[in-house]
């Protein structure tokens, strides 16, 4: 609760700064927020506390996710500090970032309907206004628009299921509602069965899960390469973080109603988004479709339904969070010195800067799920959770999804080894913080996977 | 201490990448000291008492996952191949110029470290990170270092194995979860299980997948001849001499043990291919014009032998195959030598366009053939117990099989003599010469027309 | 005395040591003098062993080689009374040869490596004869085969002597495989591979088990190979490719003769299997007679020896066949004697006559090489078996033993008896007698060979001509001294007959030999040694002539039906199969992958039209499948 309070005191910082003249110190201040959140986040732990008539439950599976998000944003503020400064608008878009990270957080902590829409729509209506925030960009327009459209879209479909579940439980309350699904106390189950897929449908949107991934790739393309990085960890992260914690705390009861379709939804994702990734040669649309097909891997966790569960999910977010997170610092960084954002200019990067081509390869053998990185472990984890649940046959289609990943994500170990121009590309000290930072997560919890693994 | 001796070559390896031109010497030096340490293990194994050396670390108790690693005989066999290979490795490349010799000698050093850790691993998880630990230097060294098609080439041999290892990671997933009580991935845990003969079938399939791609087997081997062509020397002896081994050893003890009943219902069908392999491989060599793509044929012909002799399940068929691991080690890392030598001094490896190395080059000439000799098992050379011990074994499982994978006798001998004849005796109107003495010209190229 | 039989074989293996390391350093002549000296050693060690034999078999184990589970195989020795008169062969022989190839090898630049080769070669073939047990017996057998191998391609420079090596490496690896899987066989069997432990235990084991048929026919097939039987003997004749000492010590008295010590040695298996036996009989008559016709057309000097050389080794295994196991170590003795001395003295015609082979080029060196001439003379007396040489004996020996058991083999040896008279006769008529054919050049060179040459001529000419006495027939109140020195070894198939020839057959047999020798030797003489020049060319052959020359096209017939269809077949695994079934069906993975990216990306089009109806569509999908279905 406190974590909240202070990340909304950020946000409005953020917002009055500039009438109050004090862009200046809003850097430090929402670093030192950020801190300070992280440090309350932490002081709640195994405290499980709930808020404002059980409205929202502060309990250790949203400290930690919401520690991961706002870690997560304080990199990401190192890394992009420097993107807005000579834009007037800046302030706004720090605050904009804020309050998605308090949609964000609510999302992981939400124990009533009303709160993970609030969550939701505080997260989404932010991020539409920060994908067209190059407003000279027909681009980034394009893709604020398609965002906005498809994602109110989905928000119907969200509130529709919403309705239709409180018409067969009679309550918004996520407690009450399991515990009537549970006893099977229901005024109708077919309005709570076409709940529950609604909502489905819904989710999957968010975390771009096909076949309601369409938007993805034309956002992540579109939207400032710093705003992509920001909706493909902090926002994938909330999206799947609260789809688990709605269907596990929520519907777990009638696993039979949402199962096979998720199962279906998973698989669909994997393949979908990892084929579509092959042909690509735009590193940053490549990593979007990339992005689609991590979203499938996530969702064996949910499909998986129990006890470590939430653990692997965990494990898997802040893998993928780090590992993405360096991949886009290395994109802004590459294409910043050769201004395309093609495969072709990270050729001979091994060469021209052999401390970023070591950066490539850590993060890309994450991303792809080598030894010895934490996206390795993170796989494994997943799968092993998921096998123990008998989705061994879905666990081999993710594996074969793994392969295609290889297939794409080495294009950029073989990139940086092959011959290039001598065009000279040096990484900003602030991004080198993040790659660093990252690639020593990723490595970290590769080998001493112990220090996630036991936290849920 | 055993993780003294698996970690020194990682430690060798950050810091031979960080010492620049010296690379190569600190390398050596380092990889010496290493075979040296496992010597000191040689010496104090007691030949008839299990698995020695045990030394046991909770890693991630959670989920049931300990850094467990401990030597037996095959072990400590393939252990000291290793040990005693990397320097003879790293001699062999001595007098080349890698470009960036800190990367190249610190990879060559990482690997070892994998491949030790492979050996010795009695935890399925642990064994399953070095496994794939393995992959990457040995990738990155092919793709840096390699010759024209490297791109393509290494990121095939790369997924082709990586698929392998990913159903054997399934496999692994799958034997934990019948762990009883809090999973474990402690092999005597996993030898422990009673699975139904169903469950035994496609585990068994799974595993062997995996292990089957490593060495390769037949129909699993296309990835290597054209990795073992454009990889660069020292990468390609590191593939043949130690990295196929893993697979060989996986069978013998992540395969055969964990699911007897499965080996016993599908062993005939491994044992097929294995055999298979042999005579298709022989012949293919047999019409190579590219020296080391012939020898990467015959190395799988060998494997076969080897993994046939696995499959036998015989005392001798096991002895056989890891004798004949050990010697095939150490030929094949001979002749990709010689073939590497010849290149460097001549620039082809064309066959055709080599001859008379004999007259030009005599002391060379008889390495080569001695080499090449041991690798057709000879009697007295090398080659010879093992694979007899291998022919055995495959007779009392199956006779017919055994004849055969004897044609291997046969097929060896011709593929043994079609490169002697053209490299070494025959005289052509042009060729390529090889300076007499085995040293190293100035020059890489030394080419002359002569009448 | 006997614990130091291992120092026959350490001998050569020294001497292939100095002289092989020391082939930079040595003079020439000490090298070969050296070798000479070590096979010496070796020779009178095995004189020492043969005069204090008592007739017991003696094992002297060296050391323990391979121990795996219940199998063990011990390096180890036996001495007993065959690997005795093997010895005495090999190193007598051998020891000869050695200081005949100081003489005939003394120009060539690698005269140190030839004499290191020779060494290791008897090397190796002390070891087959002394193995006690079938794989140190392998060993030697490999061993002499690698020898035979780098001696045929000695001289390396010519590729076509390189590929008779290659062939002859290759055919008998062919054999080696029936050797080694028969030999795995008797280790399943019986448990053991120790020729002492093995032969009690056959007792067991009744006639014409299907076990010990398969283990003597795999036995057989390894014969075959070095033994140069139908249908591996193709390489013999084109491993004359190697110098003439080589051809003279390995490719006629000692290595191809180990086909025949290996059945003798294994005889108490062959005498169970009588089916194998009358294999063995088939297939050495066969060969007996079909290289007889081959040899009665070649013009080459060392081809004609080369099927002289197949042909009685037929007759050998004609001899084994019928359970004559002394007989055919009998004419192995007398053979290895008079076919080294025909070797040698047409090694030194070749040399006299500068390298000369072709006997259409010679006639008439009777007057230029007296003592050739002399040696060659009664190495041609003994292998046609004219009396009182040492083919004589053990030719009719053979014969007089095979007319009981087997009618249609005495008729087929006898055809081939007949038909060796003829082309060694026309071989020593058109080569010394006549006039000389060759070029000015030639002749003028022409001279005697050296002493170190003409001196085993001599000893070897004289142990042709008095060979035949080790085994003097009853009828002549001999005593059979190696019959009976070998019998408590041998045991006779019981499935044959007992019966001994009567005294008047082999009366009556000899009388018609004589005979009919005295016959041919006129008629040959008349016929080759006239100024007639033979034929040179094909169309003046008749057709049967025109086969025989051309060896029945057998060589043609194998590289058709076996070596192009492999290399074909190599093509085509390699062509077709790998690159583009197995390895192409990989690539399609890959292939279906990028193919199916390179499609569906199109359906991210963006249209957003598009996209709301897609996922519309998958609403919908989702919905019907749920709720409806």
């Amino acid at each position: 609760m406190k974590t909240l309070i202070i990340l909304t005191s950020i946000g409005l910082v953020g917002l009055f700064s500039e009438i109050f003249r004090i862009r200046k110190i809003l850097l430090p201040v929402v670093f030192i927020g950020l801190i300070a959140a992280i440090a309350t986040a932490v002081g709640d732990w195994n405290t499980n506390v709930s808020y404002y008539n059980d409205m929202m439950v502060v309990d250790n599976y949203s400290l930690a996710f919401s520690i991961t998000m706002i870690a997560t944003t304080f990199l990401w503020f190192i890394m992009s500090s420097g993107f807005f400064s000579d834009d007037s608008n800046n302030s706004d878009h720090f605050a904009l970032i804020i309050f998605a990270l308090i949609g964000a957080t609510l999302m992981t902590s939400f124990n009533n309907m009303l709160m993970l829409f609030l969550g939701i729509e505080i997260l989404s209506i932010s991020m539409y206004i920060l994908a067209g925030s190059n407003k000279t960009s027909l681009a980034s327009n394009e893709s604020a628009l398609k965002y906005f459209l498809m994602g109110s879209f989905a928000t119907g479909f969200l509130l529709f299921g919403i309705a239709l579940v409180y018409g067969a439980t009679a309550s918004f309350n996520i407690t009450q509602i399991a515990a009537k699904i549970g006893t099977g106390d229901l005024q109708s189950s077919w309005m709570l069965y076409t709940g529950i897929l609604m909502m489905m449908i819904a989710m999957a949107f968010k975390v771009s899960a096909a076949p309601f991934h369409f938007w993805a790739p034309d956002v992540y393309q579109g939207a400032p390469t710093v705003i992509t990085s920001f909706m493909s960890t902090v926002v994938k992260t909330a999206a799947v973080a609260a789809f688990f914690r709605l269907f596990i705390h929520t519907f777990a009861g009638q696993p039979h109603m949402w199962h096979t379709t998720l199962w279906v939804i998973s698989a669909l994702t994997i393949i979908v988004g990892n084929i579509l990734a092959v042909y690509q040669t735009n590193v940053k649309r490549m990593l979007a479709y990339s992005s689609i097909s991590h979203a499938g891997y996530m969702l064996l966790a949910i499909l998986a339904m129990n006890g470590s569960a939430g653990s692997s999910l965990l494990f898997y977010a802040i893998a993928y969070s780090a590992s993405s997170l360096a991949s886009f610092a290395i994109l802004l960084t590459v294409s910043g010195a050769t201004g395309n954002e093609s495969i072709e200019s990270f050729y001979g990067l091994g060469k021209k800067n052999p401390f970023v081509a070591v950066m490539v390869v850590i993060s890309v053998l994450s991303l792809a799920g080598i030894p010895p990185t934490a996206g390795f472990f993170a796989k494994y984890y997943i799968f092993a959770t998921a096998m123990q649940n008998g989705l061994t046959p879905l666990v081999l289609i993710a594996i074969a999804g793994s392969l295609i990943g290889v297939l794409y994500y080495f294009r950029l170990i073989i990139a940086i080894f092959r011959d290039g121009d001598n065009q000279a590309v040096t990484p900003a000290p602030l991004f080198k913080v993040v790659m660093v930072v990252a690639a020593v997560i990723a490595l970290a919890l590769g080998i001493v996977p112990g220090l996630v693994v036991g936290l849920l | 201490m055993l993780s003294v001796l698996i970690f020194l070559p990682l430690l060798a390896a950050i810091v031979v990448a960080f010492s620049g031109a010296n690379a190569k010497k600190v390398a050596l030096i380092a990889s010496v000291i290493e075979f040296a340490y496992s010597v000191c293990f040689y010496v104090r194994f007691t030949p008839t008492g299990g698995t020695q050396f045990l030394h046991s670390q909770s890693w991630i108790p959670q989920l049931g996952i300990s850094f467990k690693v401990g030597m037996d005989g095959i072990s400590l066999l393939l252990v000291m191949l290793t040990t005693f290979l990397v320097p003879l490795i790293i001699t062999a490349s001595f007098r080349r110029e890698y470009k960036s010799p800190g990367l190249f000698y610190g990879l060559i050093m990482m690997m070892q470290f994998a491949l030790i850790g492979v050996f010795v691993s009695l935890d399925a998880f642990l064994f399953y990170i070095f496994w794939e630990l393995a992959l990457i230097p040995i990738y990155l060294i092919c793709l840096m270092w390699g010759g024209q098609d490297r791109l393509k080439i290494t990121l095939k041999f790369f997924i082709y194995t990586l698929a392998g290892s990913l159903l054997m990671l399934v496999a692994l997933i799958y034997l934990w979860m019948q762990t009883p009580g809090t999973h474990t991935f402690d092999l005597q845990a996993f030898y422990s299980l009673h699975l139904s003969s169903g469950q035994q079938s496609w585990l068994f399939w799974m595993l062997f997948l995996a292990f089957a791609i490593k060495m390769p087997i037949f129909p699993f081997h296309t990835w290597q001849p054209d990795t073992y062509t454009d990889a660069p020397a020292p990468g390609t002896m590191l593939l043949s001499g130690i990295m196929l081994k893993m697979g060989v050893y996986g069978l013998l003890r992540w395969l055969l043990p964990v699911v007897p009943q499965g080996v016993e219902e599908w062993g005939m069908t491994a044992m097929i291919l294995s055999v298979i392999g042999i005579v298709y491989a022989s012949l293919i060599a047999w019409s190579q014009k590219d020296f080391k793509r012939l020898i990467a044929y015959s190395s799988i012909a060998h494997v076969g032998l080897i993994s046939a002799g696995v499959f036998s399940l015989t005392m001798q068929g096991m002895q056989g195959s890891v004798i004949q691991m050990l010697v095939h080690g150490i030929n094949v890392v001979g002749l990709f030598f010689i073939c590497d030598m010849i290149e460097q001094r001549t620039g082809t490896r064309q066959m055709e366009q080599l001859g008379g190395l004999r007259t030009t080059a005599p002391v060379f000439s008889t390495y080569f053939m001695i080499i090449m000799l041991a690798s057709v098992a000879l009697p007295l050379t090398n080659g010879f117990v093992g694979e007899f011990l291998l022919i055995n074994g495959v007779f009392q499982y199956n006779q017919l099989l055994a004849a055969f994978a004897g044609l291997t006798i046969i097929l060896g001998a011709g593929i043994c003599l079609t490169p002697i004849v053209k490299l070494l005796l025959a005289l052509r109107v042009q060729r390529h010469t090889i300076s007499p003495r085995l040293s190293f010209p100035k020059k890489p190229f030394s080419f002359r027309s002569s009448s | 005395m006997i614990q130091l039989a291992w120092l026959i074989p350490a001998f050569p293996l020294l001497g292939f040591l100095i002289t092989g390391f020391g082939k930079k350093f040595l003079p020439k002549t000490t090298g070969g003098y050296i070798a000479s000296l070590m096979v010496l050693a070796s020779f009178l060690i095995s004189m020492c062993l043969f005069a204090t034999f008592d007739g017991k078999p003696v094992t002297i184990q060296l050391f323990n080689w391979i121990d795996s589970g219940s199998l063990t195989i011990p390096f180890s020795f036996l001495i007993d009374q065959l690997s005795l008169v093997m010895l005495l062969i090999v190193t007598g022989v051998g020891f000869l040869i050695h200081i005949y190839s100081i003489g005939y090898m003394h120009d060539d630049e690698a005269f140190v490596r030839f004499f290191s080769y020779l060494n290791l070669f008897i090397f190796f073939m002390l070891l087959l004869v002394m193995g006690s047990n079938y794989i140190v017996l392998f060993t030697g057998w490999e061993g002499v085969g690698l020898c035979s191998y780098l001696l045929i391609g000695f001289w390396f420079k010519n590729n076509d002597y390189n590929l008779a090596a290659n062939k002859a490496f290759i055919m008998n690896r062919i054999g080696d495989l029936g050797f080694l899987l028969g030999i795995i066989l008797i280790y399943i069997t019986f448990g053991t591979t120790s020729f002492d432990a093995i032969f009690p235990l056959a007792g067991a084991f009744a006639s014409n088990q299907p076990v010990i048929i398969a283990i003597t026919l795999l036995l057989f097939i390894g014969a075959m190979g070095k033994s140069a039987q139908i249908p591996l003997y193709t390489w013999l004749p084109d491993a004359m490719a190697g110098p003439t000492p080589v051809s003279a010590l390995i490719h006629a008295a000692t290595m191809v003769t180990a086909g025949i010590y290996m059945v003798i040695r294994s005889n108490v298996l062959y005498s169970i299997a009588p089916f194998t036996l009358s294999i063995i009989t088939v297939v050495g008559a066969a060969t007996a007679i079909f290289s007889a016709a081959i040899a009665i057309t070649q013009t080459d000097i060392k081809k004609v020896l080369a099927y002289s050389t197949v042909s009685p080794l037929g007759f050998m295994f004609v001899a084994l066949g019928v359970g004559a196991y002394s007989t055919a170590l009998f004419h192995v003795t007398t053979h290895a004697f008079f076919k080294a001395l025909l070797f040698l003295a047409a090694g030194s015609v070749i040399h006299g006559m500068s390298g000369e082979q072709d006997i259409r080029k010679m006639g008439g060196l009777k007057g230029k090489l007296p003592v050739t001439y002399l040696v060659f003379m009664i190495g041609t007396l003994a292998i046609i078996g004219f009396p009182p040489f040492a083919a004589f004996f053990s030719k009719d020996e053979i014969l007089a033993k095979v007319w009981i058991q087997n009618k249609v083999a005495f008729v087929t040896l006898a055809i081939t008896a007949v038909l060796t008279a003829i082309y060694m006769l026309r071989l020593f008529f058109l080569t010394f007698f006549g006039t000389f054919r060759g070029t000015h050049d030639q002749e003028h060179h022409l001279h005697e060979s050296p002493k170190t040459m003409t001196l085993p001529l001599i000893v070897l000419a004289i142990l042709s001509a008095v060979g035949g006495f080790l085994g003097i027939p009853e009828v002549f109140g001999g005593h059979h001294l190696l019959n009976n020195f070998l019998e408590p070894m041998l045991t006779f198939p019981s499935a044959f007959l007992h019966e001994e020839a009567s005294h008047t057959f082999e009366i009556v047999l000899m009388v018609v030999s004589v005979v009919l020798l005295l016959v041919i030797i006129v008629g040959t003489k008349n016929r080759y040694s006239g100024k007639h020049v033979p034929v040179a060319h094909d169309s003046e052959r008749t057709s049967f002539a025109r086969w025989s020359y051309h060896k029945f096209y057998i060589d043609e017939l194998y590289d058709f039906i076996i070596v192009r269809p492999l290399k074909y077949l190599s093509e085509v695994f390699y062509k077709i199969v790998d690159i583009k079934i197995i390895d192409g069906l990989v690539n399609s993975v890959n292939k279906a992958v990028v193919g199916s990216s390179r499609t569906i990306r199109f359906v991210q089009s963006g249209n957003v039209g598009f996209y709301i109806f897609a996922m519309v569509f998958g609403i919908i999908a989702i919905l019907f499948l749920n709720l409806i279905m």
